[in-house]
């Protein structure tokens, strides 16, 4: 972890690896921010991520190119890649029991070798949809606090398991699965449970 | 009526995914860590959902590559860019419906999602290509669908 700003955030060397902890649809709230991702972006992630894109452009690694040619300032972060960290600072928060249902991008600027990009997201919105636990976050890729990658990204959470309910009969605790209690609760009453 | 711009077929393979997720610095246990994976719901470990846009690109042999290094069937061979050589990303949208697995075979299927010319105050004239993808697997299910703008640029 590094200290930015006084934020704590993720920094490229260590990824994505801060999860662990999961996100539950009960627990989040319209405003909530999603904990920064900031990452570094080297030259040597452009050729990998080129390579595993098989994406032959070389302005993504061919400096002479890219500014002689293209007219860019340097190698250029591939605008999938923008989208892929964006995304990735979501599914972080979301955790392993959450998942992407949808996202949108406008690549309004160009990120390059060596630049520091920041991804910060908070949610705009949660529904239950057939049952499912929605949530819609606002996503915002930047650089030097200028905006080039603003978009918003949908996730489903799971929902907190019920805890156990505890009872006290005759003096001995007993626990009981909300779904034995609703059984015993219905034979009681003679329905089928 | 929508026009097929093509129709490509890739396999899904583990090492590949997770080479792109290792590339992104992503290092998500659901794409690495068959136990984990497991626990969540899941048969094995899943591709990263934005991989899919990978998965179906084929082999590209030298001589298929322009001057820039983009691979020939990239360049939207059915427009007349000439004017306009330099490409660069403008945006994208994707809706995911289910998880890919090691082996899965996915068919990606490709339309046209619109030609625009525009005007910019720096950039001039250029134009905005999109191409709306389909993903699905062999029974038909659907994996994804990606929706891409390239800005194409004088």
């Amino acid at each position: 972890m590094d200290e930015h700003h006084g934020v704590p955030v993720m920094s490229a060397t260590t990824g994505g690896s801060g999860r662990g902890d999961q996100r539950y649809f009960d627990d989040v709230r319209p405003g909530d921010e999603v904990e920064p991702l900031e990452v570094e972006v080297t030259p040597a992630q452009l050729f990998f991520f080129s390579a595993a894109t098989s994406n032959g452009h070389r302005i993504h690694y061919d400096r002479t190119w890219a500014t002689e040619v293209e007219g860019h300032p340097d190698v250029v972060v591939p605008g999938p890649l923008q989208i892929a960290l964006a995304v990735r600072a979501v599914t972080d928060w979301a955790g392993g029991g959450g998942r992407l249902l949808s996202y949108s991008f406008q690549s309004r600027g160009s990120a390059y070798g060596g630049d520091t990009l920041r991804f910060t997201a908070h949610v705009t919105g949660r529904r239950d949809e057939g049952g499912q636990g929605v949530v819609d976050l606002d996503v915002t890729g930047e650089k030097d606090g200028r905006v080039l990658l603003p978009g918003c990204v949908t996730v489903a959470l799971p929902r907190r398991p019920v805890s156990p309910l505890c009872i006290s009969v005759c003096g001995q605790n007993l626990t009981l699965s909300p779904l034995a209690f609703r059984r015993r609760h219905w034979r009681s009453r003679g329905l089928h449970g | 009526m929508t026009t097929e711009l093509f129709r490509a077929t890739g396999v899904v393979y583990k090492q590949d995914f997770q080479r792109w997720a290792a590339a992104v610095g992503d290092r998500n246990p659901l794409y690495f860590d068959a136990d984990y994976a497991r626990a969540h719901g899941y048969r094995d470990v899943i591709a990263p959902p934005l991989f899919l846009k990978d998965v179906t690109r084929g082999v590209v042999h030298l001589d298929e590559i322009a001057p820039d290094g983009i691979a020939l069937s990239r360049r939207f061979g059915h427009l007349d860019l000439a004017d306009f050589p330099r490409r660069m990303a403008a945006g994208e949208r994707m809706t995911i419906h289910g998880p890919a697995y090691d082996g899965d075979v996915i068919t990606a299927i490709g339309t046209d999602g619109g030609v625009v010319r525009k005007r910019g105050r720096k950039s001039g004239e250029f134009v905005l290509v999109t191409v709306c993808i389909s993903y699905h697997h062999q029974d038909g299910t659907p994996v994804a669908e990606w929706t891409n703008t390239t800005a194409c640029l004088s």
